[in-house]
């Protein structure tokens, strides 16, 4: 599996967008909190994740066996209540679009148009922010290092993300659902903002 | 049946030496030959002195009150296959081989004891007939024929039954995630996209046919992703870790319990509260506890971009001390794929190195992931992805190579039980532009890899077994023949010796979440 997480700022502090895709990976974007007007932070920035792995478990049959005494680990396997706990529903709220990373020139001269996400912080049941914003563009193509470590952000159409390859790096934004439209082995994968994707 | 009366005389009282031994304390007489009288005090008849055991020939008596044992000669014949008895005053010695299962091969122990490891046959398993040396290899997870090799000999079939769709129709779209054998049935574990991300679990019979409908598994609306799944037969639960956004402005590692139709059974249960992302977690079970390595950026600010860290988490899903640094100072490691050996934990991970290109290494830890080893740099530019198998002492290091375009192939590395290297890097593939995003699972002796390449213009799914010098020993099989992308396997067996395997596919449009599995064919007689 491979997904890709965000990780862009917009206004104070870090703002982390997270991508998901097969490979696993997040976008970071830089936050704007820099104060001066038109460098407003990073380019976005993102990643790609694959799911960890799970080793060790065997295929003897379920169903509970009696309890043989002893701890709850030694008493063989009798199944539990199940936890019935969780937040209340909540629809996904609408994103908050500025610009669209596909059409050109929906940005001011020397800014591009990047996704991003705002995470919760709140008490668990909280939704993220998310949309579209646009800030300065960097440098950064398909797979450079991108980020504050590096100092250098992603170009208009590359969102700096989180799990591809090591380290953060960009990664084109590409259109879910429709033909492929990334190169050299690459596909365009899911992001962890909401109706994009990014070629890992 | 062998009898032997060996000797049919008593040695009397020899010394009328006596103890103070309580009734039933009975000091016996040693070896063949020796002889010796225990004295006990308090009897009325003979009936109330305890008796000498059934291989030592003797007899006890009662006289003032005083219990006393004439031992005779102890039976031994030196056999361990045979019962040994003092019958009437003589030894008797029975053979003691059983067959239990009448399958024609006697059991390494004695009727006393089947499993007894007394070489008194070659049976490795009386309780099943058809186990035993020269027995064909079934599909049925078994050793059959009793060369500590399970299933050896069988051969996977390429997919007999089409795919079935996992993700549910709501999903815009799904990525495959965990996948794990009950005994029963397989349960998945998804990442549906409605919206936002959810985590969610799906059970399905051992041909895959969906049973019921699937679970949310953290029940939050932040984004939240499924990830790896285990089975714990000691629990009769699955456990699952997996990263998700609902607090702190970032991700963090979580970790739970289900039951076997994929409902929590604990709270979820937060593994990390640490500064910037915690992802992709790693789940073992060790019989016991669950061990969890994951990335981690709680040191960037210190100068660590990114460290591995890991987690012991009781069976009762509570967490066993702290999170535990596993990479060293200074060494930025992501992505880190585990395996348990006999040992300790091997594992695998992605490097940035000085010159900021990725490369893979590994590394072994105790199994209370203590004692991290130095680490391992595999010399290959752009190894991305591992995953770490044992077989026996050796461990296998998988990668395929992103340089910004994918390597033509996947590669492995073969590394002892220190984790030097012994074989490789080479490719294990070959015959595609690009090849990608693989898993594999150990057999033991052999391991068997799914993978994706675009041999035929698009990427489909593959499989092949591979020895442990990373040699081919099966054809290559075709897993998917959609047409369509399809990507990211996650496998697990069954117990009929089938391969599950979970996958995602373009095909619809949208990536889904689909399954399939291959087919066990039993071994061809030699």
């Amino acid at each position: 599996m491979f997904g890709c997480r965000t990780a862009i700022g917009v206004g104070c502090c870090a703002l982390a967008f997270a991508l998901a895709f097969g490979c696993g990976g997040a976008v970071v974007h830089g936050d704007g909190d820099g104060g001066a007007a038109g460098s407003v932070a990073e380019g976005g920035s993102g990643g790609f994740h694959k799911a960890g792995s799970a080793t060790g478990g065997s295929s003897t049959p379920r169903a509970g066996s009696p309890s043989s005494g002893g701890s709850s680990m030694d008493a063989g396997p009798i199944e539990r209540d199940p936890v019935d706990s969780g937040c209340t529903m909540a629809d996904l709220p609408p994103p908050q679009m500025e610009c669209d990373p596909f059409a050109p020139g929906s940005c001011p001269s020397g800014a591009g148009c990047y996704p991003f996400v705002e995470h919760p912080e709140g008490g668990g049941c909280d939704q993220q922010a998310y949309g579209t914003v646009c800030l300065s563009v960097g440098q950064g193509k398909q797979g450079d290092l991108c980020g504050d470590d590096v100092g250098d952000f992603c170009a208009a159409g590359f969102v700096c993300v989180v799990g591809q390859r090591a380290g953060k790096r960009c990664a084109a934004l590409c259109k879910l659902g429709g033909v492929n439209q990334c190169n050299n082995g690459l596909i365009c994968g899911d992001l962890d903002v909401p109706g994009f994707g990014v070629c890992g | 049946m062998t009898l032997a009366v060996s000797c049919g005389w008593w040695l009397a009282l020899a010394c009328g030496a006596r103890t103070g031994l309580p009734p039933g304390a009975l000091e016996a007489g040693g070896s063949a030959g020796m002889a010796g009288t225990i004295n006990v005090p308090a009897c009325v008849t003979a009936a109330d002195c305890p008796q000498p055991p059934p291989d030592q020939c003797g007899a006890a008596s009662c006289t003032e009150g005083v219990c006393a044992l004439v031992s005779g000669p102890a039976c031994d014949d030196g056999d361990p296959c045979t019962v040994d008895m003092c019958v009437s005053g003589g030894c008797m010695f029975t053979n003691g081989r059983v067959d239990a299962d009448g399958d024609g091969v006697f059991a390494s122990g004695t009727s006393a004891d089947p499993r007894a490891a007394l070489g008194c046959g070659k049976d490795c398993d009386d309780s099943a007939a058809n186990v035993y040396p020269g027995a064909p290899e079934l599909c049925d997870s078994l050793d059959n024929d009793c060369n500590g090799i399970v299933d050896d000999g069988t051969s996977l079939l390429a997919p007999q039954i089409p795919p079935t769709r996992v993700s549910p129709p709501s999903a815009m779209h799904a990525q495959a995630s965990g996948l794990a054998f009950d005994g029963t049935a397989f349960g998945a574990t998804i990442t549906n996209w409605m919206g936002r991300s959810q985590g969610q679990f799906q059970l399905l019979d051992a041909q895959g046919k969906l049973l019921g409908d699937p679970q949310r598994i953290a029940r939050v609306n932040a984004e939240a992703y499924g990830g790896p799944l285990l089975w714990a037969p000691e629990l009769g639960e699955y456990l699952t870790a997996y990263e998700d956004a609902r607090q702190g402005g970032n991700y963090e590692i979580y970790f739970d319990l289900l039951n076997s139709k994929g409902l929590r059974v604990i709270e979820d249960l937060r593994v990390t509260n640490a500064d910037d992302y915690s992802l992709r977690p790693n789940v073992l079970w060790t019989g016991a506890e669950a061990l969890l390595v994951f990335d981690d950026r709680r040191l960037a600010g210190a100068g660590d971009k990114s460290v591995l860290f890991g987690q012991r988490v009781s069976g009762l899903g509570k967490l066993v001390g702290e999170n535990v640094r596993i990479s060293p100072i200074g060494v930025h490691a992501e992505n880190a794929a585990a395996a348990l050996s006999k040992n300790g934990v091997g594992i695998a991970f992605v490097l940035l190195d000085a010159a900021q290109r990725n490369r893979v290494a590994f590394m072994t830890t105790s199994r209370t992931l203590q004692k991290p080893s130095a680490v391992t740099n595999i010399d290959f530019d752009g190894a991305d992805d591992p995953q770490v198998t044992v077989l026996d002492d050796t461990y296998i290091v998988t990668f395929h190579q992103d340089t910004g375009v994918i390597g033509p192939a996947i590669f492995g590395v073969v590394l002892d039980k220190n984790g030097k290297i012994t074989r490789g890097p080479l490719s294990i593939t070959t015959g595609a532009p690009h090849a990608r995003s693989h898993a594999t699972y150990s057999y033991g002796d052999r391991f068997v890899m799914v993978w994706a390449d675009d041999r035929g213009g698009v990427y489909q799914l593959y499989a092949q077994t591979f020895n442990k010098n990373l040699a081919p020993v099966s054809p290559r099989l075709r897993v998917t023949s959609t047409g369509s992308v399809t990507l990211d396997p996650v496998i697990a067996p069954a117990n009929d010796g089938g391969l599950g395997v979970l996958y995602t596919d373009q095909g619809t449009g949208a990536t889904q979440a689909f399954f399939t599995r291959l087919d066990c064919q039993d071994a061809q007689p030699k």
